[in-house]
């Protein structure tokens, strides 16, 4: 590629080329996204139009459906600024590699010596030893220093280079190749990848899965079954400590895999991740409740379970009815016993106990108030077990092919900028000349970045070969 | 129910209630070292921030102990008083470093604030809750501790980069005004005591450097953790937009400062915007807009 530098290049691809390899356009174009990026913040997306009619009215929907802000990340325009920075990112990479590369290919090793004192760095001076002692002792303070160098002998005088972190020269591209290579691989997510989610109830099983846009489904080629589900807490505080779904895996009426997902923990089949995403309860009204049934005359606690409006024998002649069951009782107008909520934060049972038939008594049964009521007339005592309510577990369900290239491209931006910040390609370059019996010596150095500590560097180094160099004087 | 195990007033907020007092004493004493000059006080004010920055490490340190003895066993870093505390102390452990390598006490004057004022917003802030508290699972992650880590010291070094900014901008313009007037007055007042334009301009740059690439595995192990708890790497979050919002900032920044003739004042102006891009994208999106990232 010709070099375009200076816009010196005028015929309309090289104007072209000097347009899109322009730092100006970079910034341009990072300013204007940051920008941009604000409104899908600010603004609701994906929502439902009539979210924002209520917001913003008709006329401003109106608006944010032309500017495609309900879903801007994915309108046209924002893809084009991303293109666009794709575009000028492998441009520049293009146009300065050639460049990049060439410190790499071909470093500036013998430059003639009135390129040497046109570095920033230098230093010149007389010594009293021979070339060969003079070099010799060069040499030995590279060592010293823990530079690795090379040699040459150039016609009656001595030459050295030296280079460390020449791979910084590359870092830039490194840094940009990266981001190509993520955006790459979310391209590639976004179009044979998809997203979405599935409800299956306890014991059911489901190949369908909701894409996000609740329009569209993918079947699976297998089914997935929830065995069961259930959130377990801290103990002591109604915090949920795991939300656990064991999953079996169905090919065709076989059971291929079972496998208990947690969030965090998701399921991976077949390239299709199953995630823990939410859950509930379909009915209380066909749960099960268990108790301990202790008799008052004295004997032994004994657990029973019964449904939601069924009964259950305790006794040869005694029976007991789950009239109602609250999982999060509260009273309502007129001390009206009801439930706030599908969750179990404060379990309540109603039971009623007959005796062949006739009528004993009811008794309330509360998880966490054990001692609160005992009706007198009822010769047992409850005390409240669990309560098993049918559940449904909510997955999240992905595919997505482009993640390992996202992740590679991660690994390459990490990579890039510790190459580009945190090395620095410093050279040093050592000219021994002879001058009579004695000789003179020029060293010179560069770097291209943090140039304060290459100077100190550069400066105790210079004082070191001096001081080699000249010890034979005094 | 009333029966919370939450624990109140453990020993590691009282602790942070007394580093606060600490810090604010620091302050004091590096601002009042920008007049004065002495050695003593300049000593005085490093050792103050030192005898801070301990006790601050030992509050953390209690805080993950208790956590732990109270059989959740969490890193400290779960919510928004924990996230402002790790923040405050990211800020004196990056000013320390900072000042042991330029042996300049003078930055101290408008770093240090910082420290102070996060760490003072954990007790005057609305509706921060300084209880210990166990994990809801989206946060049991290792992912996470990687991604608070990167992130806050991320956001401490752009703080420093702000603030050698803001020093820049009243040095190059009261250095303006005097070139002005014709060198009047000899003394300007602190003004001639902050460092040289060319050290403001290289701690901005370097602290940009260290934040962004910081900021960069911030992101990168937030993605991973979405990933894991999700099913998503990236689902245009307002706290993901705001963070990628910020390092669009700071990568025009490293690509101006890249160009000759953008140092100094206009780089100094661009670290301030992205300084506050950070502010908005840590208490901002929380305080504003609501989204996946509702803890801290």
């Amino acid at each position: 590629m010709k070099r375009t530098n200076n816009g010196k290049d005028r015929s309309f691809v090289g104007r072209l080329v000097g347009f899109f390899s322009s730092l100006k356009l970079t910034i341009f174009l990072l300013i204007l996204l940051a920008v941009t990026s604000i409104a899908g913040t600010v603004i609701q997306q994906q929502a439902p139009p009539q979210d924002y009619i209520k917001e913003y009215g008709e006329s401003g929907y109106r608006i944010i459906k032309a500017l495609m802000l309900n879903d801007m990340y994915h309108s046209w325009w924002f893809l084009a600024l991303l293109g666009l920075l794709i575009i000028n990112i492998v441009v520049c990479s293009l146009d300065k590699l050639p460049r990049s590369w060439r410190f790499l290919t071909h470093p500036d090793k013998w430059p003639d010596k009135s390129r040497l004192n046109q570095y920033a760095q230098k230093a010149k001076w007389k010594s009293p030893l021979g070339v060969s002692a003079a070099s010799t002792a060069v040499k030995e303070v590279f060592r010293e220093h823990g530079i690795s160098y090379e040699e040459k002998e150039d016609g009656g005088s001595f030459r050295l280079f030296a280079q460390k972190g020449q791979i910084n020269r590359i870092g830039v591209t490194v840094t940009h190749l990266s981001v190509i290579t993520i955006v790459l691989g979310g391209i590639i997510g976004g179009i044979w990848g998809f997203q979405g989610n599935m409800t299956i109830i306890e014991g059911h099983s489901s190949s369908n899965v909701i894409l996000r846009d609740m329009q569209h489904r993918v079947v699976l080629p297998f089914s997935v079954r929830c065995d069961s589900f259930e959130v377990n807490y801290y103990p002591g505080t109604g915090m949920p400590k795991e939300y656990k779904s064991v999953l079996s895996i169905v090919e065709g009426n076989r059971t291929v895999l079972t496998r208990a997902i947690r969030v965090n923990h998701p399921l991976i089949y077949k390239g299709i991740r199953f995630y823990q995403a939410s859950y509930g309860t379909i009915s209380n009204e066909r749960g099960v409740l268990t108790l301990a049934v202790t008799p008052k005359a004295g004997g032994e606690p004994k657990e029973v379970s019964v449904p939601v409006g069924g009964e259950v024998k305790i006794d040869n002649n005694t029976t007991l009815k789950l009239v109602g069951f609250y999982p999060d009782l509260v009273l309502g107008e007129n001390n009206q016993p009801m439930s706030r909520s599908d969750e179990l934060r404060n379990p309540a049972a109603l039971l009623e106990i007959r005796r062949n038939g006739e009528f004993l008594g009811r008794s309330w049964v509360f998880a966490f108030h054990p001692n609160i009521h005992s009706n007198p007339d009822i010769p047992y005592s409850f005390r409240y077990v669990r309560f098993k309510g049918l559940q449904y577990t909510g997955l999240q369900i992905s595919r997505d092919p482009g993640v390992g290239i996202v992740w590679t491209g991660c690994i390459l931006m990490i990579l890039g900028l510790i190459i580009t910040f945190f090395i620095s390609h410093r050279r040093w370059w050592v000219l021994v000349e002879p001058l009579k019996e004695r000789s003179e010596i020029i060293v010179a150095g560069s770097t291209n970045r943090n140039r304060a500590a290459f100077e100190s560097s550069f400066d105790e180094l210079v004082t070191a070969l001096k001081e080699r160099t000249t010890k034979g004087e005094r | 129910m009333g029966e919370a195990a939450v624990v109140h007033a453990t020993l590691d907020t009282k602790l942070v209630s007394y580093v606060i007092f600490v810090y604010l004493a620091a302050v004091v004493f590096y601002i009042s070292y920008l007049p004065y000059r002495t050695k003593t006080l300049g000593r005085i004010a490093t050792g103050t921030l030192l005898l801070g920055f301990v006790v601050h490490t030992a509050a953390i340190i209690a805080r993950a102990v208790i956590s732990y003895k109270l059989g959740w066993g969490h890193a400290p870093f779960t919510n928004l008083y924990e996230s402002m505390v790790f923040f405050s102390w990211s800020i004196a452990l990056l000013y320390l470093i900072l000042e042991w390598k330029y042996k300049n006490k003078v930055i101290g004057a408008f770093v240090v604030p910082w420290a102070f004022l996060a760490l003072a917003y954990t007790s005057i802030g609305p509706g921060i809750r300084t209880e210990v508290e166990p994990l809801i699972p989206a946060l049991q992650s290792n992912w996470l501790i990687a991604h608070v880590i990167t992130c806050f010291l991320g956001y401490a070094a752009f703080a420093i980069s702000f603030g050698a900014s803001v020093m820049y901008l009243i040095k190059a313009r009261k250095g303006e005004k005097k070139t002005e007037k014709g060198k009047k007055r000899e003394k300007e007042g602190f003004v001639d005591y902050l460092p040289d334009l060319k050290v403001l301009d290289e701690i901005n740059y370097k602290s940009v450097i260290i934040g962004f690439a910081l900021l960069t595995l911030g992101i990168i192990t937030g993605s991973a953790w979405a990933n894991y708890a999700w099913g998503s790497y990236w689902s245009w979050d307002p706290k993901e937009t705001w963070s990628l919002i910020t390092w669009f900032i700071y990568a025009a920044f490293l690509h101006a400062r890249y160009t000759r003739g953008w140092q100094g004042k206009r780089t100094a102006y661009i670290s301030i915007v992205g300084f506050a891009a950070v502010i908005f994208t840590y208490l901002g999106v929380n305080l504003i807009i609501s989204g996946l990232h509702s803890y801290a």
